[in-house]
């Protein structure tokens, strides 16, 4: 049974690779516009992902660490990524 | 620069410490066809790339090699979590234990530290770009035969994702040398270091002199 924190984590993961798989895939064929719309509509899916995650469970990024707690620097708060996460 | 996710890119969640799994699973840290060797490898060869392509190519593999480090890492720590010293003792890892507890050191499942000797930078595309098709190879026979040892379905399961980026990073270096290959003069194709050679006026000024 996955927590919620893992299911949201999941979802960020899933549009974060699926970002990057065709990011990849375009550095070697930048002309193809089927795959820069898949990669935008990517983009907006893995935005609201890291939205609803950093909302609850904290930021993802050192960068949105302000926005999601204000006057506390909630970067250092664990699980760190390699313990047991979902 | 680089910035860090505070996210693995694919979840490792293992349930049952495997000391003996580590042993093996290690070599793909800091063994001759691991992730260090392959974050290395690219991020110091797009330097000399002649083309936009290839230097995005190897500037995006080589960050996502890095990321696979960590999943290696993540694998390592919790493979060796709450272990007593007779499982210890049991199971071979003593021999790494003695020197590094249950830190996480870049060695091959040899024991031999990690080095920059397992990968080349040449400064020529063509002679780079096949020694990565080559090296991906390598590393996706190091993961088949890392599942032949494994039996744990929590440390397959990241291993088998390991392995196809391993197939994914082959087309795609396939790719990066195709469009090297595709710029260079068929009549000299191998005579000559788009990155180094200047079209022939170097060898011309050269001539003129001897």
């Amino acid at each position: 049974m996955m927590t919620e924190r893992e299911r949201l984590l999941r979802q960020v993961q899933n549009h974060a690779f699926a970002l990057y798989e065709t990011g990849l895939y375009l550095d070697g064929h930048p002309g193809n516009a089927k795959a820069v719309a898949y990669f935008d509509k990517q983009r907006t899916m893995w935005q609201q992902a890291v939205d609803e995650y950093e909302r609850t469970f904290g930021p993802l990024t050192q960068k949105s660490c302000a926005a999601t707690e204000g006057g506390r620097w909630s970067w250092i708060d664990g699980p760190w990524p390699w313990e047991a996460e979902g | 620069m680089w910035a860090y996710e505070k996210k693995l890119q694919f979840p490792v969640k293992i349930k049952n410490p495997d000391p003996r799994a580590a042993r093996v699973i290690i070599s793909q840290l800091g063994g001759p066809d691991g992730e260090m060797g392959a974050a290395s490898r690219y991020l110091s060869q797009r330097y000399s790339m002649n083309c936009d392509k290839v230097k995005a190519i190897l500037t995006d593999v080589g960050t996502e090699e890095l990321a696979h480090a960590e999943m290696i890492s993540a694998i390592l720590y919790q493979l060796t979590r709450n272990l007593t010293m007779d499982e210890i003792i049991a199971s071979g890892f003593d021999t790494y234990f003695v020197d590094h507890t249950t830190g996480i050191y870049p060695v091959a499942a040899s024991g031999v530290p990690f080095d920059a000797k397992y990968f080349g930078v040449k400064g020529d595309p063509i002679a780079d770009l096949t020694e990565d098709l080559a090296a991906e190879q390598k590393a996706r026979v190091t993961y088949d035969n890392i599942l032949r040892l494994v039996d744990d379905p929590d440390v397959r399961q990241p291993i088998k994702f390991l392995r196809e980026r391993e197939v994914v990073h082959f087309q795609r270096f396939g790719d990066a040398l195709s469009e090297t290959q595709d710029r260079l003069d068929s009549r000299n194709f191998y005579a000559f270091n788009p990155s180094f050679d200047s079209c022939g006026k170097g060898s011309k000024k050269r001539k003129k002199q001897g």
